[in-house]
């Protein structure tokens, strides 16, 4: 372990004195660099130091990850891990190659879905693997798949800290990558995706995509193509986990492209870069659910612009060093018309290739960031989801803290001296907040790169304040050790003593602000810990609230309706729902559902949500129609539980109203939105929506009771039905299940 | 004997060919059976059937050291479970477990406690467990109406003309409410309260089989099935984990389930409580079902036993059925010892019924795995009658080994296992062992793990910090080094 720092640090190491020459920007903040960089050199027990931090802060990031085990239990969250798991499940039970042929036929009945096509296998195939060797090597035989899909989030939380350390401490130093490491570890917005139990694909893919940046600023670092050929592969790994693997293949096209426009081209970064675009391209393609997406796509193609570009700039710098100053000339005119009439025919090629799809190619997620307004004015559905959302700005503050705070600084930090990897970062920071001010799901992908601009922030800031205090009182010994340090350093040190007189401060004020920082960085542990045990440990199948006198009181109904579903009914029943309860539908309660969270078939929610906004009569025809025996509605009426389907039906409105023209939206809006109390509007009382969520509510609350959702009364209180017969309504009354009758009842039919 | 009495012709033919029966085979003659009191129990899980035995020794000359029992052709059509025998002594306070053993495939022969001298009687108590017959009547009920079972088919008119002569009987039943619907007049019969009464009827009573309708309003629940799972290891505690499949029989809701009523009026044949009562050693126990845990459950642990009380993850209405999985963890200490019958063997021996008690369970397997690299595993069923053993006539009981591979296992440990069915909460003192050789210096094999895999990740280590990896040669480096 030791020896093997020891080797990777020696590039680290020598990255600034070799860059300098270079570009050869500003001098002192590279001689830092090195003062940075070299302290593991000093001396054996500040590398015993930072390896046994940086085994803590991974141990931290597992840890802080653990809140909602020790809080609920070892469940899996959510909706879409539901599915993760069930995958995982067939995985580890019949093995690989049944998880490749998966044909789901228990999902959007009666169509079914080519599961093992369209699912990004990294993160199942990820957890049938370790538990596999759980079993295999180390013969820990009744663990079980979910305790290991369960933990998934948490370990790969700790690589990413390492990861992130080794990226840090690649583009700025040991002190900064520690420091980044340590924000990535605890940064609130990572643990919202990541706690136990929340088996997502983001919970590995942060991890592929800070190891996918390091290795790739490894490679164009290093030009080394070994290290080019290990970020493709990270890059692999990345493509078969997550969709947002899309932000690395423009990402480090932009990167490379500023590169070329700020005249820093060299061979290493064509050796990194081309590795990894080739080597990346082809193996993406390996995948089925990528396929030839992975260059017919328009998401792809600024990867394959900027090699065509690098390959020309590396032609002209080849010729111009080559050529004599005339052949050059003559060449390099040649080289542009050429090149401007290839690239013309090709443009128009790809442009053309681009118009044969109304969406230029792009997909819609894609769109809906490159313009916001997009999805709310053609998809629904993707408007629809809450992850799709704009985040609002408490978010900002509240998910990622400090790093926010520090991040602007950290940029600035990256300017001093603008390297390579500093302008990635810079890039990346940039990027990421545009896009997560789009979508709230990609903080995600904000969230490490402000830590690591936070982290070089802090270290900036606390090498000025320790220098500061050092220099204020020289201690002997102090330049005795510098005597051990290279020569080389040592030289140079002593041309940037006038600069080191200049960025100190008066060692009081050091002192303060070093307690200071110290302050900051455990208040902002404190809250990241505050937020990962209140805010995010909750599995959102089960609630907890307090009893008046301390205890905890537990909201279970959603594995109460789940589990009746899977013992009461008949193993092939059909049960229809809003497609939200989809994944969890197929794995709790082992049931066909006709729409889940997968939401590939548009047409096919509109039918439900169609179904849902029908009168009872028409929709029981539609219900037969498709064979379905059960429809299930979340209701929180009774207990005050906001997610419920009422709150949703406007989308369950304007998602059927987009495909079927018989649905339309005013009918449902009664005064001036959605409402189900008395000024509700006729056609939305006469819903089998509402009749299945207020069917003898008046029993329980009266009928001038409330619904303690909407607080308001509910416009009619006897809910007669015909069609549908109550089969189970669970404790809280949050899920409510109806069996669809073969025949009205005759006693209420007319 | 008293049977050329009988008044029909069909109950002639019948004595007569009994008759022929009997000097063909050369058995003895029956026993006379003064009166035979019988009481039948219908609200338990089972039917337990108590008879009086009132016997007499008229053989004139022999005494009488012993009777033969055949329950089957006394009670047609029904599965025994269980039965013991106790013989009052004179003061009839105290009294004698009797000895029985199997006779002719399914009767008993039972063993007096002294011989009865001729023309002395004694009183024969004989305790019968049935399986549960009772079915909802009807099938299909609304959600506020009573629910209603019935038995259909009991015979009432004891007859064993090959063993007993059964002089005069009665038959009662103890019904759970005094709801009673219906039942079949075979005169002289009379509903009294909770208790229906047949008899007392004379040797020349023709057969009778009645049926009877009443409310019962305890739900009708059963264990379908139940696998107990117990482990042995070296270093852990004794686990066990009982895998239930619960259903309530009773009959199903036409117009589904309301929770506005069940609310207001929780019927009590809807059950929304299960209880368990476990060993006092018994800790880290555990409810789950295949979603997670079940939240609702309370453990108290008392003086002699834990309890635990559970709520089903929904009300088990009549119709309705769940899986769940219930664990604890017991001390070796008191469990596990030395085997006396087989020297340097082990032996486990515990409860053979499952947590759950007073359901009836129709299917039980027990799954007991002992350490791996254990040799000669044996194991079955301990009663103190031949129930559930090997020589059970009335069941056939299963016994099987297999592997299982536990914490830290190579190749699996032994498992024995065990198949019963049809076992009633009315069974007292059932348990079953598991013996077997363990070579104690296996008890390092997981020592000797951990230590192996530390070593192999120390040598790894090493290695890798002492191996370069470096993609240059020997010029290349020698250049670096300068």
């Amino acid at each position: 372990m030791a020896g093997g720092k020891g080797k990777s640090s020696s590039g680290g190491r020598d990255h600034p004195v070799r860059a300098e020459p270079q570009h050869g920007s500003s001098k002192t903040s590279n001689q830092e660099k090195a003062q940075v960089t070299g302290n593991e050199s000093q001396s054996g027990i500040a590398s015993t130091i930072e390896t046994v931090s940086l085994v803590l802060i991974a141990a931290v990031a597992f840890a802080i990850r653990l809140f909602s085990i020790v809080k609920y239990e070892s469940v899996i969250h959510e909706f879409d891990p539901y599915f993760n798991y069930r995958v995982t499940q067939l995985a580890s039970e019949k093995g690989v190659d049944a998880f490749w042929n998966f044909f789901d036929d228990r999902t959007w009945y009666p169509l079914g879905r080519v599961v093992g096509g369209t699912i990004y296998p990294g993160l199942t195939l990820t957890a049938t693997w370790i538990h596999w060797f759980l079993k295999a090597a180390l013969k820990l035989h009744p663990v079980e798949v979910k305790d290991v899909c369960v933990m998934i989030g948490p370990l790969f939380s700790s690589f990413t800290a390492i990861s992130t350390y080794l990226m840090v401490r690649q583009i700025k130093g040991r002190g900064a990558g520690l420091l980044a490491a340590s924000f990535v570890a605890t940064i609130p917005s990572y643990i919202s995706r990541s706690v136990a139990g929340s088996y997502d694909n983001e919970s590995v893919a942060i991890f592929a995509l800070t190891n996918t940046f390091y290795l790739y600023l490894k490679s164009i670092d290093t030009g080394s193509m070994f290290w080019g050929v290990a970020a493709s592969l990270s890059y692999f790994y990345m493509v078969s986990s997550w969709g947002g693997y899309t932000f690395i293949i423009n990402l480090i096209p932009i990167h490379a492209l500023a590169l070329l426009i700020i005249d820093k081209f060299n061979w290493k970064l064509y050796t990194g870069y081309s590795m990894f675009i080739v080597n990346g391209t082809v193996l993406a393609m390996v995948l089925p659910v990528i396929g030839f997406n992975a260059v017919e796509t328009s998401e792809h193609f600024s990867g394959f612009f900027v090699l065509a570009l690098m390959n020309g700039v590396a032609l002209v710098k080849y010729l111009k060093r080559t050529l004599t100053r005339e052949a050059y000339k003559k060449a390099f005119r040649l080289f542009v018309t050429t090149s401007v009439a290839v690239m013309g025919v090709v443009s128009l090629a790809v442009i053309t290739f681009a118009m044969t799809s109304p969406t230029l190619r792009w997909s819609g997620r894609s769109l809906s960031l490159l313009d916001p307004t997009y999805a709310s004015k053609y998809i629904p559905i993707i408007a629809s989801v809450s992850e799709h959302q704009a985040p609002s700005w408490s978010s900002f503050v509240n998910d990622l803290r400090l790093a926010i705070i520090l991040m602007a600084s950290g940029i600035v930090s990256c300017f001093r001296p603008l390297t390579a990897g500093s302008l990635f970062l810079v890039i990346w920071g940039v990027l990421s907040v545009y896009f997560s001010a789009v979508m709230v799901r990609l903080m995600l992908v904000l969230a490490p790169a402000a830590c690591c601009l936070a982290g070089i922030a802090m270290s900036d800031l606390l090498e000025v304040l320790c220098r500061s205090y050092h220099l204020a009182q020289p201690k002997p010994e102090d330049a005795g050790r510098k005597e051990d340090g290279q020569a080389r350093r040592r030289g140079r040190r002593r041309n940037s003593g006038s600069s080191q007189q200049r960025g100190t401060i008066p060692r009081p004020l050091a002192l303060l602000g070093i307690s200071g920082a110290i302050f900051a960085l455990s208040y902002h542990l404190f809250h990241c810990s505050f937020l990962g045990g209140e805010g995010y440990s909750s599995p959102s199948i089960i609630l907890q609230s307090r009893t008046r006198d301390g205890g905890v009181y537990i909201f279970d109904d959603y594995r109460e309706g789940y589990s009746w579903l899977r013992e009461n009914t008949d193993y092939d029943a059909k049960v229809a729902s809003w497609w939200d309860y989809g994944y969890q539908t197929t794995a709790m309660a082992d049931r066909t559902v006709l729409v889940d969270n997968n939401t590939w078939n548009n047409t096919h929610i509109a039918t439900v949500g169609r179904a849902m906004a029908s009168p009872e009569e028409s929709a029981w025809k539609q219900f037969r129609a498709l064979d379905v025996d059960y429809v299930f509605v979340i209701f929180g009426g009774l207990v005050g539980y906001s997610s419920d389907d009422i709150n949703k039906f406007l989308w369950m409105v304007r998602i059927g109203g987009g495909v079927y023209g018989d649905i339309k939206e005013r009918d449902y809006i009664g005064e001036g939105y959605y409402r189900i109390d008395e000024k509700a509007s006729p056609v939305m009382l006469n819903t089998l929506m509402y009749k299945l969520s207020y069917y003898r509510f008046a029993e329980t609350v009266g009928r001038d009771g409330q619904d303690r959702v909407r607080n308001t009364k509910f416009g009619n209180p006897d809910v007669k039905l015909t069609y549908f017969r109550e089969a189970f309504t669970s404790k809280h009354w949050m899920i409510r299940i109806y069996e669809v009758l073969e025949e009205p009842l005759l006693e209420q039919a007319h | 004997m008293g049977m050329g009495r009988t008044g029909s012709t069909l109950a002639r033919v019948i004595a007569a060919l009994s008759l022929a029966a009997m000097v063909w085979s050369g058995a003895e003659a029956a026993v006379t059976v003064t009166n035979l009191e019988r009481e039948v129990d219908l609200t338990a899980d089972s039917v337990v059937v108590a008879s009086a035995i009132t016997i007499k020794n008229d053989k004139g000359g022999s005494n009488l050291v012993d009777f033969v029992w055949c329950p089957l052709e006394l009670v047609k059509g029904k599965k025994l479970i269980w039965s013991e025998f106790d013989q009052q002594d004179q003061t009839g306070k105290d009294a004698t477990r009797l000895e029985w053993k199997v006779e002719g495939g399914d009767c008993m022969r039972v063993s007096l406690a002294g011989a009865l001298s001729p023309g002395a009687g004694t009183t024969v108590e004989a305790y019968e467990v049935y399986a549960s017959e009772l079915v909802p009547v009807p099938a299909q009920i609304r959600q506020s109406d009573k629910q209603m079972v019935g038995i259909s088919n009991f015979e009432v008119v004891a007859r064993d003309p090959a063993n007993l002569v059964i002089e005069s009987q009665v038959t009662k039943f103890y019904l759970p409410s005094s709801n009673v619907d219906f039942y079949t007049k075979v005169k002289p019969s009379q509903l009294k309260g909770k208790e229906v009464v047949y008899g007392p009827y004379g040797a020349d009573q023709a057969s009778s089989l009645v049926d009877l309708v009443f409310e019962r309003p305890e739900p009708m629940l059963e264990i379908s099935s139940v696998v107990r799972e117990i482990t042995v290891s070296s270093w852990r505690d004794v686990e066990v984990r009982e895998h239930y499949h619960v259903k309530n029989a009773g009959p199903k809701f036409s117009d589904g389930f309301s929770r506005v009523e069940f609310a207001r009026n929780p019927a009590p044949y809807i059950a929304n409580q299960l209880t368990m009562r476990v060993p006092r050693q018994a800790h880290s126990l555990f409810l789950v079902d295949v979603l997670g845990n079940i939240t609702t459950s309370n453990a108290r642990f008392g003086q002699d036993a834990v309890e635990v009380t559970a709520t089903p993850r929904f009300p088990l209405v009549p119709g309705w059925q769940t899986h769940f999985t219930f664990g604890y963890k017991l001390p070796k200490r008191g469990f596990l010892g030395a085997d006396p019958e087989r020297p340097g063997c082990k032996r486990l021996q515990l409860e053979a019924m499952p947590a759950i008690k007073g359901i009836l369970v129709r299917n039980l397997t027990i799954n007991a795995a002992v350490p791996e690299f254990s040799a000669d595993v044996e194991g079955g069923a301990v009663a103190s009658t031949a129930f559930f053993t090997d020589e059970d006539p009335f069941r056939t009981v299963k016994a099987g080994t297999a592997t299982k591979k536990w914490w830290l296992d190579i190749s699996g440990r032994p498992v024995r296992t065990l198949e019963l069915s049809e076992l009633s909460a009315e069974i007292a003192d059932l348990t079953f062992y598991v013996s077997y050789r363990f070579n104690d210096i296996m008890e390092f094999k997981e020592v000797s793990m951990f230590l192996a895999a530390w070593l192999a990740a120390f040598l790894a280590a090493t290695l890798w910090s002492r191996s370069d990896f470096t993609l240059v040669g020997p010029k290349s480096k020698k250049l670096k080094a300068t």
